[in-house]
C-alpha cells in the first residue's frame, strides 16, 4: 500500500516529466513567418545602410531572449558591402561578422560567390515582448554607385530560449 | 543510549533514501531532456575527405545522404552543408538537394566560385529552407545532395564536409 509520502513522490515526479516536455519543444520552435527563402535576384544600389527588402519575424515571450539570425546567400557586387538588421524598425545595425567582398559586375552573367552570416540579437538590442521583425539591410562601403546583386537567399530567426 | 543510537540510524536512512529518490528522478529527467534534444543519426553527415567529384555539368547526385521524419502534417526543414572545398582551377560549382528522389534543385544560396590558387581549402556554408510544398511528406524524407559545374564539365574536391537538418518545429 502506498504511503501518502510516495504517492507526493510519484505526483512531484510527473509534474516534473510534464514540465520537461513542455519546455523542449519550445526550445527549437520555428514557424514559417521565421523562414524566408528568395530564389530571384534583386539588385541595390548605394552607400551604407538602406533595407535589403528581407524580413523575417519572431514572437518573444514575457522574458525576452537572445534571437540567432542567419543568413545564407549568393551575390555579385561592385564594391566592398556591408550587411546588418533593422531591428523593429530601429536604425541599420551590424550584430557580427558583415563584409561582403567585391565579386564580378553584379550583371548577373556568369558565377556567382556565397556568403553565410550568423548574427546574434540580444534583448538589450531592441527586441520586445511580442512580435520582433528583423530586415535586412545594408550598402556600399567605397562608393554611392557600388551594386550589389543578391542571389539565391535564405533568412532565418530563432529564438535561443 | 541503544534507541537513541537506533532512532538516528533510521533518521539517516531516511535522508539517505530522500536523497537517493531525488537524484534518480533528476537523472531520469536530464535523461529524458537529453534524449529529446539530442539529434537522430540518420539526420547529418560528416565526410572526411578528399572527395573529388566529377562529372558533367549540374546537376548529378552526389550520393551522400541524410533523412527526416515529418509529423502528420509536414513542416519546413532548415539545412546546413558545410564544406570544405575546391573546384577545379577556375570553374564554379553548384551545390543543392534532391529531395525524396526529385529532381535537384536549389533551396537557396548554392555557388562554390572557382579559386584559382591550389589547396586553398576554405571553409564555406550554405542554409537551405525546404517548405511543405518542396515535396515533403509524412513519415520519412531523404535529402540527398547534388549538383555540378556551374558551366561544364570540372571537378570539385572537397576536404571534408557535413551536412545536417532540423524540423523547423
Amino acid at each position: 500500500m502506498k504511503t501518502p509520502s510516495s504517492i507526493k513522490l510519484c505526483l512531484l515526479f510527473l509534474s516534473v516529466v510534464c514540465l520537461g516536455t513542455l519546455v523542449i519543444p519550445t526550445a527549437s520552435a520555428v514557424s514559417s513567418k521565421e523562414l524566408l527563402r528568395v530564389q530571384q535576384n534583386q539588385a541595390f544600389q548605394g552607400f551604407c545602410c538602406f533595407s535589403w527588402l528581407e524580413s523575417v519575424r519572431v514572437t518573444e515571450p514575457s522574458t525576452v531572449a537572445p534571437v540567432i539570425v542567419t543568413w545564407s546567400t549568393d551575390y555579385q557586387a561592385t564594391d566592398t558591402f556591408i550587411a546588418g538588421l533593422s531591428v523593429n524598425g530601429g536604425t541599420c545595425t551590424l550584430f557580427g561578422p558583415a563584409w561582403v567582398q567585391p565579386f564580378r559586375q553584379a550583371d548577373g552573367s556568369g558565377s556567382f560567390d556565397s556568403r553565410y552570416f550568423q548574427w546574434v540579437i540580444l534583448p538589450s538590442d531592441g527586441l520586445v515582448k511580442g512580435k520582433n521583425t528583423f530586415t535586412l539591410c545594408g550598402g556600399a562601403f567605397f562608393s554611392p554607385t557600388g551594386v550589389i546583386l543578391l542571389g539565391a537567399n535564405t533568412l532565418s530567426v530563432r529564438t535561443m530560449q | 543510549m541503544s534507541n537513541y543510537y537506533k532512532e538516528c540510524k533510521v533518521s539517516r536512512l531516511t535522508i539517505v533514501r530522500k536523497h537517493a529518490i531525488s537524484l534518480a528522478v533528476l537523472g531520469l529527467v536530464i535523461g529524458i531532456a537529453s534524449s529529446a534534444l539530442a539529434i537522430p543519426p540518420e539526420q547529418v553527415l560528416h565526410v572526411d575527405g578528399p572527395i573529388a567529384i566529377a562529372g558533367d555539368p549540374c546537376c548529378f547526385s552526389f550520393n551522400e545522404t541524410i533523412s527526416m521524419t515529418e509529423p502528420a502534417k509536414p513542416v519546413a526543414i532548415v539545412v546546413t552543408f558545410e564544406e570544405s572545398g575546391e573546384s577545379d582551377g577556375a570553374v564554379a560549382y553548384l551545390v543543392g538537394l534532391i529531395v525524396n528522389n526529385r529532381a535537384c534543385k536549389f533551396f537557396g544560396s548554392g555557388f562554390i566560385p572557382g579559386i584559382i590558387e591550389t589547396d586553398t581549402f576554405q571553409p564555406r556554408t550554405f542554409q537551405w529552407i525546404v517548405f511543405p510544398d518542396d515535396g515533403l511528406r509524412k513519415g520519412r524524407n531523404t535529402l540527398t545532395l547534388c549538383g555540378g559545374s556551374a558551366f561544364f564539365p570540372a571537378t570539385v574536391t572537397f576536404r571534408s564536409f557535413t551536412l545536417g537538418a532540423r524540423l523547423s518545429n
